[in-house]
């Protein structure tokens, strides 16, 4: 009898130690996957991040906690981003301690974490360094997303056109409270690029609502609604097209100038007049200083080039002898 | 002056032109080191950008603002001078004229070359043109001072022309080939024909009718870029004519100090006279009580109120970090080089000479004065006074400006006399004396 639970204790002895030194085998940290998630705390504190240096395997779910750690500096506030996941914490101070990001390490690699703010200890806190070694255990992968938007195309004469976004997972359910960006096609001074012009979060329903109102004036509005994942899901996006009918009122109306009480064209004349007489008018009778200087450059210029025209008109027509003093 | 003085004096301009010394090449590279090392500090702001520089978002003006408004006052000496001059038929002026339109020159250079060092993205400077609005009085300085730099440009090209002839004329096989390509291409082959006189005179009164305005204007832009703004401290209406006289001021000095270098170098004491100095001197004092009294004008109205900003801007200016600029700037600038100029017994050639300078640095100090403290002012009561300090970077450019200044100066008085030799001719003193065209000669004193 005693032998055999002796044996039995040798035989649990002998599992265990196979159970931690088995390379086979993952350990406690690659024992996560989508619904127990490697749990990292990183303390900010005065001297910075605390550890700077964070690893996980590819494919795990991880759960990285920024905590709020000041001593010297009560009045510090930050919001952390994780650069290459695209992903941000919420603001943390002394009155709110933690925001946690969670995602799925999914990409091998180097990635930085930082403060996003322009706090007082900005220059300690731009070094955090997350490892995600490759071919880890972690099976997590992520959530496919499907993004519907309503209306994919419309047209506006310069008012609002409301977009409904739907956002489910393959299975049809809502995904709720994911943030949905809104991006403009757009070129500036040259450069064309997406150009962030709303965001939206979707309610429980998975649904969210926002009014797109044009505020420059284009043929065509090419917008590009994104779901970028939030770390957990696949990102998804849809190209809506709105088409400009007329143009859109000016969304920025710059304060009026001038005097109220300037002359206006004469009613008589006003009543014939072109739209564009009659704002040139306007335009001239509050401008009569930036006029003024027009006018005498446009003289100089003129009088310099009657002046050079009779200049080498005189110098190269003359035949007779000449007379200067040698 | 009589034919034998005249030659001497050719002989005397003509002699560098011909043969330089070697103080003169090694002056020549000393300017083109400092410049090029100016040339590389920039290169270096360009790559890295402006953090290199000590503006920030506060005081986004600093030493290359100030430079700019410094050299658009200098450039007002010699064109405007010059035609003022011409006008009022002052014969005294004859020796100095192409030293005063040529200093205009090498200054609008350096002042168009100033706003563009201070842009951070200089590639981008057309984009005033493309996107530029008329009521900005940016556009306006883009328009005016172009305009006013091919003006003086052309004014001092237009009274070489009889000079470049003679050039091309005289110095056959004494300079290069090349060198008389250029004269004969620049004398637009002239003979001094009394039709070509007659068109020349036409068009050199016409420039010099034309160049008073933009020259105004010019200083009066300038000074809008600051006025036109909602700063404490620029919300001035006078600043338009105190710009003008500053730069009436600080242009006749520096007249004064080139006609002492030149007359050293050229050994022109005979034709340079105590006299030259001493009108260049009155006109210098007069243009300093002027400002010295706008100067008093314009503190006077907002010191006696005392408003709100308007106080601690005053005191910070007065009394306060400014103080080590302003009082000595002040001092040197407004008060002592005028009480030197209009003493008779300091009214001598050296001591205009000193007080030409100091005039210049104090003016220096209070182009620095207007745009840098204006800008530190805290505008929101939980800002703090900003803070700028010039860094090596800028202080090279500054450097590097003054000696590609010096450089334009140095290089055209290899090439071309820097006294107008034709309109110390002779016979040209006689057509005045018998009622030639009163406009262009004038009568001598």
């Amino acid at each position: 009898m005693i032998r055999k639970v002796f044996g039995l204790r040798l035989f649990a002895v002998f599992v265990t130690v196979l159970a931690v030194f088995w390379p086979g085998l993952p350990g406690p940290k690659q024992a996560a996957h989508a619904d127990s998630p490697v749990k990292v705390r990183v303390e900010v504190t005065d001297v910075g991040f605390k550890p700077a240096t964070v690893e996980v395997e590819q494919g795990q779910l991880v759960e990285l906690t920024f905590v709020w750690a000041h001593q010297a500096y009560p009045g510090e506030e930050h919001i952390m981003v994780l650069e290459g996941y695209r992903l941000e914490t919420e603001k943390i101070n002394a009155g709110h301690r933690e925001a946690t990001i969670r995602f799925i390490a999914d990409r091998s690699g180097t990635f930085t974490f930082k403060c996003d703010l322009d706090c007082e200890l900005h220059q300690y806190l731009q070094n955090g360094v997350l490892k995600v070694r490759p071919g880890g255990g972690g099976g997590a992968s992520r959530t496919p997303t499907v993004l519907r938007v309503t209306p994919s195309a419309d047209t506006t004469d310069g008012k609002g056109v409301d977009l409904t976004v739907m956002l489910r997972d393959p299975s049809g359910g809502p995904v709720a409270k994911a943030e949905v960006k809104f991006y403009l096609e757009t070129e500036f001074v040259g450069t064309k690029g997406l150009m962030e012009v709303g965001r939206v979060k979707t309610d429980d329903r998975g649904l969210a609502v926002w009014e797109y109102r044009p505020t420059v004036g284009q043929p065509e509005h090419r917008l590009t609604v994104r779901f970028e994942g939030m770390g957990i899901y696949d990102e998804s996006q849809q190209t809506v097209i709105i088409r400009q009918v007329s143009t859109p009122p000016a969304a920025y109306v710059p304060a009026p100038v001038g005097f109220e009480k300037a002359p206006r064209l004469p009613a008589t004349l006003a009543r014939g007049a072109p739209d564009w007489a009659v704002s040139a008018w306007s335009w001239a009778t509050n401008n009569w200083g930036p006029l003024t200087i027009t006018t005498l450059v446009l003289g100089v210029w003129a009088a310099m080039a009657r002046a050079v025209y009779e200049a080498l008109r005189g110098l190269s027509g003359a035949e007779t002898k000449p007379s200067h003093r040698r | 002056m009589s034919p034998t003085e005249h030659e001497r004096l050719k002989a005397l301009v003509f002699q560098p032109v011909i043969r330089s010394t070697p103080v003169y090449y090694l002056w020549l590279a000393f300017l083109l080191v400092v410049f090029g090392a100016g040339v590389l500090a920039y290169l270096n702001q360009l790559n890295r950008g402006l953090v290199v520089t000590g503006m920030r978002d506060a005081v986004v003006w600093g030493l290359y603002i100030s430079n700019f408004v410094f050299f658009s006052g200098l450039s007002m000496a010699g064109t405007f001078i010059s035609a003022i001059l011409r006008i009022t038929g002052a014969g005294w002026r004859r020796p100095l004229t192409r030293l005063a339109e040529l200093s205009t020159v090498a200054a609008l250079l350096m002042t168009a070359l100033m706003p563009v060092v201070d842009m951070g993205r200089p590639d981008r400077i057309l984009n005033l043109v493309r996107f530029g609005r008329l009521e900005s009085p940016l556009l306006w300085d883009l328009m005016v001072i172009p305009t006013y730099l091919v003006a003086s440009a052309l004014y001092l090209y237009l009274f070489l022309i009889p000079d470049v002839a003679v050039l091309r004329d005289e110095l056959k096989g004494r300079v290069s080939g090349l060198r008389r390509r250029l004269y004969s291409l620049l004398a637009l082959g002239w003979r001094g024909l009394s039709e070509q006189r007659q068109s020349l005179e036409w068009a050199g009164t016409v420039m010099m009718l034309v160049v008073i305005p933009i020259g105004v204007a010019t200083h009066s832009v300038v000074s809008w870029i600051f006025g036109m703004t909602f700063r404490v401290g620029w919300n001035s209406t006078i600043f338009a004519p105190y710009f003008v006289v500053g730069a009436l001021y600080s242009g006749t000095a520096l007249l004064i100090t080139l006609m002492f270098i030149i007359r050293r170098l050229y050994h022109l004491e005979d034709y340079l006279t105590e006299q030259h100095f001493r009108y260049l001197g009155y006109l210098m004092a007069a243009f300093g009580m002027v400002y010295f009294y706008f100067t008093f004008a314009e503190y006077l109205t907002t010191g006696y109120k005392l408003g709100g900003e308007e106080k601690d801007l005053l005191e910070e200016v007065f009394f306060g970090r400014y103080s080590r600029l302003v009082w000595p700037g002040f001092l040197a600038g407004q008060v002592l080089p005028v009480l030197l100029a209009v003493h008779p017994r300091t009214r001598t050639i050296p001591v205009l000479f000193g007080a030409s300078l100091l005039v210049n640095v104090g003016m220096w100090l209070k182009r620095f004065i207007i745009v840098v403290p204006s800008l530190a002012a805290p505008l929101l009561p939980a800002y703090g006074w900003g803070i700028y300090i010039p860094t090596l970077t800028e202080v090279a450019v500054t450097v590097g400006s003054f000696a590609g200044f010096a450089l334009v100066i140095t290089i055209f008085a290899k090439l071309f006399p820097i006294v107008s030799l034709w309109e110390t001719e002779p016979e040209r003193e006689l057509m005045v004396e018998t009622g030639g065209p009163s406009l262009m000669g004038g009568q001598d004193d």
